[in-house]
């Protein structure tokens, strides 16, 4: 059963005087499996931290309904198996990371006598146990980030939310942010992230959703996106054209690239066992044959330049 | 009940670390020095003498009542007090709604399991206290220094932190009102300051203005509402202090404080009722 579950949700920002209604979210579906790593992805402004805000009640839908842990969308009992880390978050500059997350940690109705521990822990998780005692003014933007994080986790909740947890972190901190992401979902927990940073996100997610315009346009595992429609590509020691058979013609269509491969759209994986078999009795030495992946940064954009095709 | 224990105890922490909270320590110094002074600058012996000069001319004067005459004193210093001490309380306050509901900040807090309505409790109760505690601080600073140098212990003067913190909490839940309504501190003050500086003086002298604005039957009616939904907070200070040191004389107080304690209520659910609608 799905640990999210989302129906047709609807989000309008009412305009006012000199400030048109907003729809950031438009009939917009899709269900999160427990256990597991989804990105939302999607350029600014259309619509993910609105998403993850009607998730978390921090706005009201215009129209539709979710569930979340299979309770009603909204009420506050699910909030203490839930984290969030928002974006462009603001901690009070006066406390100090260890005060910032003890306020966050009674809040969360961590028992009192659980505290200090579950502080110490979470600042070392995140490789802030130095910065402890520091006043978060004095933060960086990376250490806000990782404040964030830790804040976010300090009850130990079954779904974390994050948006753009990379944000403003440099290279090395993102690949520890992503290590840790690895580390929870091992240990069993749902996590649901939003980012305009595809190419990190292909790294982790078990499933990602594309959104623009407030509009799902595409789902599924990022192997699915990426592999594209039955597209080969070969690279062969010598030419191939005159060898394919007659026979097979009908079935696909080739295009030599750039990089000397011909690429083949076939009409099934049948025929691309077919067409390799052909050029193997027909002695031609083969360097490569693949299916061709695109990158989830490529598929990205070609959705979302379909759409505004469209 | 914890989420509002936390909060509050966050808004207690907020405003310690605010330079507001600090320079409500200074002026209350200072009004501790300055009552000193007053205190210092009486010479009761000589007064009684004076007095009794008099007394020997016209028999109709009474006796000399020391007591009688610092408790004036004591009451016109409670009156200052209690407004100077309304004044740095609401503006320590005015900001906090608005500071609370930015962007990054709200977020966070609504992310964690507590009820909208408790967030704004607990916002309330911690800076009811954190002002409550700084007016017990200044009152009996006062009281102490004034005391110890004329030499006459008066309790009754401490009683005047009951009016003095009922008007502070009726101000500082309109405050809340406003201050959530408008997002803006700014305004806030402004409304708290009018209505404790202007509106309330005037609407409690209402039947008196009343024939200099034409005395019409609706303009009655407006007033006689507005007297009903802003703070009586001129009616809480000047009549619940000299009630304080001169029993009896501003009649039956328990009307103003019950429709003090109405209005409290009647605010805070509105600035509730707002809060939990609103999109962040
Ligand atoms: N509070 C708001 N009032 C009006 N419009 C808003 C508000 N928040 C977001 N929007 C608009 O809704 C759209 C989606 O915003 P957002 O969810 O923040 O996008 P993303 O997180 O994908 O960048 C944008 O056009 C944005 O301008
Ligand atoms: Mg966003």
């Amino acid at each position: 059963m799905a640990i999210i579950e989302v129906d047709a949700l609807t989000k309008v920002y009412k305009g006012g005087f000199r400030k048109p209604s907003v729809t950031a979210l438009k009939e917009f579906s899709l269900e999160v499996e427990p256990g597991t790593i989804f990105g939302l992805l999607g350029r600014n402004g259309a619509g993910k931290t609105t998403f993850i805000k009607l998730l978390l009640a921090i706005i009201s839908p215009t129209s539709g309904s979710f569930s979340v842990f299979g309770e009603e969308g909204g009420s506050v009992a699910y909030k203490k198996k839930i984290g969030y880390l928002p974006e462009n978050h603001k901690f009070p500059g006066f406390l100090t990371g260890s005060e910032v997350l003890f306020y966050m940690a009674g809040l969360s109705q961590v028992p009192s006598a659980q505290i200090k521990s579950k502080i110490t822990a979470n600042l070392k998780l995140v490789g802030l146990s130095e910065a402890a005692n520091k006043k978060v003014k004095t933060y960086s933007k990376g250490m806000m980030q990782r404040l964030g994080l830790a804040q976010a986790l300090i009850h130990d909740p079954e779904i974390i939310f994050l948006d753009e947890p990379t944000d403003g972190v440099d290279p090395i901190g993102r690949k520890e942010i992503r290590d840790l992401l690895i580390h929870l979902k091992e240990q069993g927990k749902t996590i649901f992230l939003n980012s305009h940073i595809l190419s990190e996100v292909e790294l982790i997610t078990d499933r990602v959703a594309i959104i623009e315009k407030g509009e799902l346009l595409k789902e599924g595992t990022v192997k699915d996106l990426t592999t594209s429609q039955r597209e080969y590509k070969l690279f062969t020691g010598s030419e191939v054209v005159q060898h394919l058979p007659e026979a097979l013609k009908e079935s696909y269509s080739m295009r030599v690239g750039k990089d000397g491969f011909y690429y083949f759209t076939l009409d099934s994986n049948a025929i691309a066992n077919e067409l390799l078999q052909e050029v193997i009795n027909a002695k031609i030495e083969v360097k490569e044959f693949s299916e061709v992946r695109h990158s989830l940064e490529e598929i990205f954009i070609q959705v979302v330049t379909d759409a505004e095709v469209k | 009940m914890m989420a509002i224990y936390y909060i509050s105890r966050y808004t207690m922490r907020e405003m310690l670390s605010k330079k507001v909270i600090l320079t409500f320590l200074v002026i209350s110094g200072i009004a501790v020095i300055i009552s000193g002074l007053i205190a210092a600058g009486i010479d009761l012996a000589s007064m009684k003498e004076q007095h009794e000069a008099q007394a020997a001319l016209n028999p109709m004067i009474p006796p000399f009542d020391a007591r009688t005459l610092v408790l004036q004193i004591q009451a016109n210093i409670a009156t200052t007090v209690a407004a100077l001490g309304v004044f740095l309380g609401v503006f320590a306050t005015a900001s906090l709604m608005p500071s609370f509901m930015e962007k990054g900040t709200i977020d966070v807090f609504l992310s964690k399991p507590v009820a909208r309505y408790q967030a704004l409790l607990g916002r309330f109760i911690g800076s009811f206290l954190m002002v409550a505690a700084n007016l017990a601080v200044m009152i009996l600073g006062v009281w102490l220094t004034f005391s110890a140098i004329i030499g006459i212990w008066e309790p009754r003067f401490l009683l005047s932190f009951l009016p003095i913190i009922l008007t502070f909490a009726v101000l500082l839940s309109l405050t809340l009102l406003v201050s959530t309504l408008s997002n803006s501190s700014g305004v806030a003050i402004m409304i708290s300051y009018i209505v404790f500086l202007v509106i309330s003086p005037l609407l409690a002298i209402r039947a008196e203005i009343l024939p200099f604005l034409g005395d019409s039957e609706a303009l009655k009616w407006v007033m006689e509402v507005l007297y009903h939904v802003i703070p009586k907070t001129q009616e809480l200070l000047n009549a619940h202090i000299v009630n304080v040191f001169d029993e009896g004389a501003a009649g039956n107080p328990s009307e103003v404080i019950m429709s003090t304690l109405a209005l409290i209520f009647a605010y805070l659910g509105g600035a509730i009722a707002y809060f939990e609608k609103k999109d962040f």
